[in-house]
């Protein structure tokens, strides 16, 4: 390797190497250092290394008893996923999901931390209002949503009474509605969330570079395109990389509300992965399930870091 | 930039991103290990034996909590006996099984495992239990035990693995005010689909707008409140090898149109709801009749002394020329395969003491459910309520215990996928119930 490639080389100024004897003048390599890692190391190797590997393996076997016994199946766990009509039903539903989840509380958020930086009166107690649904727990949220979007529900009782309808409409238990109406809890806890990010990154933006647009003459737009989302490219990416993920591995949200129905028209990757592994105790297919959602969600995350042009984050 | 720049920072891309998606990956492992590991700290099942000659032998019962309380019968067991003490472990219905596979998976089993008997020929595929057939052709009881649970409720492979220990069936309860208020006979219940729907009719008119609380939206529920209506026209789930699904036949068809018709008329509440289950309606007598299971009696009992002295239960309805049947729940009792010694007699001392006269008194009066043997039936609580007991000893009878095959639990999610589009107008029976009997069969030949 030529030095051109060395670490102080780059950054133009001297780093000591401490991970040799050189700083000590003694031939050979300092174990000083990985001592003190390796403890560090043999816990991230069980708690993550060798769950991750084990599990790897699991997804081509299957379980024969739970003494230990397993049978290698090959690739029959993938194809069993990759051919269950319910799994493609699950990952649209996951896609509109992570659509409702990333992007519309992200516009939303930027559309209030934008409406908060602008410092009218009254933003502070805004700001906490609109804060709290994310302190919530989701299961609390769930539920309480669940009351309000039953049959016998808040809502129901307002739009009957008002005259809108005249029969309770089936939200939860519709295979038309049900997951949009698990999309309006998600929105209204999500917004808080992505609010505080933004806005963070908002308000890091100096001013005089707005100075400098005004000076320049240029519209509100045309600063708003130009050098507020150029200079909060950062922050969105975080809140759209945070917002896939949990996507992704959300679960509790739909559970909760819906458990995944009626007839899975709310069912999304996780709930149905919970379902295969623990419901049915098909562990080889759940493993392989594990992995796919993991396969989906690292694609996901080099995409969007691929195509926000940067890795800086 | 030069090709080595551009290969550093995808490497770096791709580094963030597998570190991002890791916490995906680990989330569901973490969570399982979790309240695995936290459950073994709390149970004394560490196969160690008890020190010394007068030392108790302890073992370890797993029940479900939630609802009724089965740690009773470690509470009444203890109080009368010295030899033997009973640790009552009990897990919410979720966590239950997730809890008990970490813990036999990890050589740390429970001896005594109480498992819903639809659990049941799973956990015996999967060798968490030890097969019982001596002991249970030793038990002079057994022959009152009621034919449809020795037949399949703790059978799989032509092995024992079970006792029979608290029963949940299938019933409807009927408001007797509101009967006699309608002019319906309070001491003859409707016996067919026909009659039924007639009395729904006549109930409605008489002013009870909602006459029936149902919910067949929880999976699981299809099999309690619909199959036995399947059944009861002659039809089955599953052909006798347990190779083909036969819910795409008439009687499942009529059994279907059933219920279809309570929904179209508004004779039941929400039938696809998944909301809330059905006894807080028919207990604040908004409803007057509901189909419910044993625990029925006690939830409407701590809800409504008034009405409790006031209702009656009933099989349910048949096609005309059908046999009136009931699905047979509840759990059964085990003894786990990784009890040996004297810790495996214990165990089966504990199991032979729940199908004794004691602990059926505990199933039927503490807990509200019902015993398996038929002299269980023969106490005064029974007799003083035969309005009550008399459907659910007819049940006893007349019911099924569900397929016992070890991916059942797989087959009631289609079932119950099909029963709701059909009650959502989606999709008419026959093409609803023939897409899930394909489905089925898809999971019988995986």
């Amino acid at each position: 390797m030529s030095s051109r490639n060395t670490l102080s080389d780059r950054i133009g100024r001297f780093v000591p190497d401490r991970f040799s004897s050189s700083t000590t003048g003694e031939p050979g390599i300092n174990w000083t250092p990985y001592l003190y890692l390796l403890p560090a190391f043999v816990l991230y190797a069980v708690v993550l290394v060798y769950p991750f590997i084990d599990t790897f393996i699991l997804s081509f076997q299957r379980i024969t008893t739970l003494g230990g016994e397993r049978r290698w199946v090959g690739l029959q766990n993938y194809e069993a996923i990759l051919s269950d009509p319910i799994f493609w039903r699950a990952s649209l539903n996951t896609v509109i999901f992570s659509i409702g989840m990333v992007f519309v509380p992200l516009v939303l958020g930027l559309g209030l931390a934008i409406l908060i930086d602008t410092g009218v009166s009254g933003t502070s107690t805004f700001r906490s209002l609109i804060f709290v649904p994310v302190i919530v727990p989701l299961v609390v949220a769930g539920i309480i949503f669940g009351w309000l979007l039953g049959t016998n529900g808040l809502l129901n009782s307002v739009l009957v009474g008002a005259g809108i309808i005249e029969e309770p409409m089936r939200f939860l238990n519709s295979t038309t509605w049900s997951l949009p109406s698990v999309l309006v809890m998600v929105i209204w806890k999500r917004t808080g969330y992505y609010l505080v990010i933004l806005l963070a990154g908002l308000q890091g933006i100096p001013d005089n570079v707005y100075e400098a647009a005004r000076v320049a003459g240029k519209s509100r737009w045309a600063t708003f395109r130009n050098i507020t989302l150029p200079l909060l490219k950062p922050a969105i990416l975080v809140t759209v990389i945070i917002g896939i993920i949990d996507s992704v591995k959300a679960f509790a949200h739909v559970y909760v509300m819906t458990g995944g129905g009626p007839s899975h028209s709310s069912e999304i990757l996780a709930t149905y992965f919970y379902k295969v592994a623990f419901r049915f105790f098909q562990f080889g297919k759940g493993a392989a399930y594990g992995f796919i959602l993991f396969a989906i969600a690292l694609t996901l995350s080099l995409l969007v870091i691929r195509f926000s042009g940067g890795s800086e984050i | 930039m030069s090709f080595d720049d551009e290969s550093d920072v995808d490497r770096r891309r791709i580094l963030k991103a597998i570190g991002a998606s890791s916490v995906l990956g680990l989330a569901g492992c973490s969570g399982n290990g979790g309240s695995g590991e936290t459950e073994d700290e709390t149970d004394n099942t560490d196969g160690t034996d008890a020190s010394g000659d007068d030392e108790p032998v302890e073992i370890t019962y797993r029940d479900r909590s939630g609802g009724s309380d089965p740690s009773i019968y470690a509470d009444v067991y203890n109080d009368s006996h010295d030899s033997i003490e009973i640790n009552p472990s009990m897990k919410p219905v979720e966590e239950k099984y997730r809890a008990l596979i970490a813990q036999i998976s990890a050589g740390n089993s429970p001896e005594v495992l109480g498992l819903d008997v639809v659990y049941l020929p799973r956990f015996a595929q999967l060798g968490a239990l030890d097969t019982i057939n001596d002991f249970f052709d030793s038990r002079e009881y057994t022959d009152e035990i009621f034919q449809p649970l020795k037949e399949d409720f703790i059978n799989w492979n032509d092995d024992v693995y079970a006792m029979p220990f608290w029963i949940d069936l299938s019933a409807y309860y009927y408001n007797k005010n509101h009967y006699e208020e309608a002019g319906l006979d309070p001491e003859n219940p409707p016996e067919t689909f026909q009659e039924f729907l007639d009395a729904c009719e006549t109930l409605q008119q008489a002013g009870y707008d909602t006459p029936l609380s149902n919910t067949l939206g929880f999976v699981g529920l299809e099999s309690f409140f619909y199959l036995p209506h399947v059944w009861a026209g002659g039809g089955e789930f599953l052909n006798e090898d347990k190779t083909e699904c036969l819910i795409d036949e008439q009687p499942a068809v009529d059994a279907l149109n059933f219920f279809l018709e309570l929904q179209e008329n508004g004779y039941s509440t929400d039938q696809t709801s998944t909301e809330s289950f059905t006894y807080g309606a028919f207990a604040a007598e908004e409803t007057s009749m509901m189909y419910g299971g044993g625990t029925g009696v006690g939830a409407v009992k701590s809800q409504n002394e008034e009405l409790f002295e006031n209702m009656g239960t009933a099989m349910f309805p048949k096609p005309e020329g059908g046999t009136r049947s009931s699905f047979l729940g509840g759990d059964s009792i085990s003894v786990s395969s990784q009890a040996s010694g004297e810790k495996r007699e214990a165990a089966l001392e504990f199991i032979d003491w729940v199908n004794s006269e004691e602990g059926m008194k505990v199933t039927v009066e503490d807990l509200g459910y019902l015993p398996a043997r038929k002299s269980g039936f023969d106490t005064e609580y029974v007799k003083n309520r035969q309005d009550i007991f008399g459907a659910f000893r007819q049940g006893m009878e007349q019911g099924h215990a569900p397929p016992m095959h070890p991916r059942f639990l797989e087959m009631q999610g289609p079932l119950n996928n099909a029963i709701e589009r059909v009650l959502l107008g989606n999709q008419d029976p026959q093409p609803a119930l023939t897409q899930a009997a394909e489905t089925i069969n898809g999971v019988l030949q995986s």
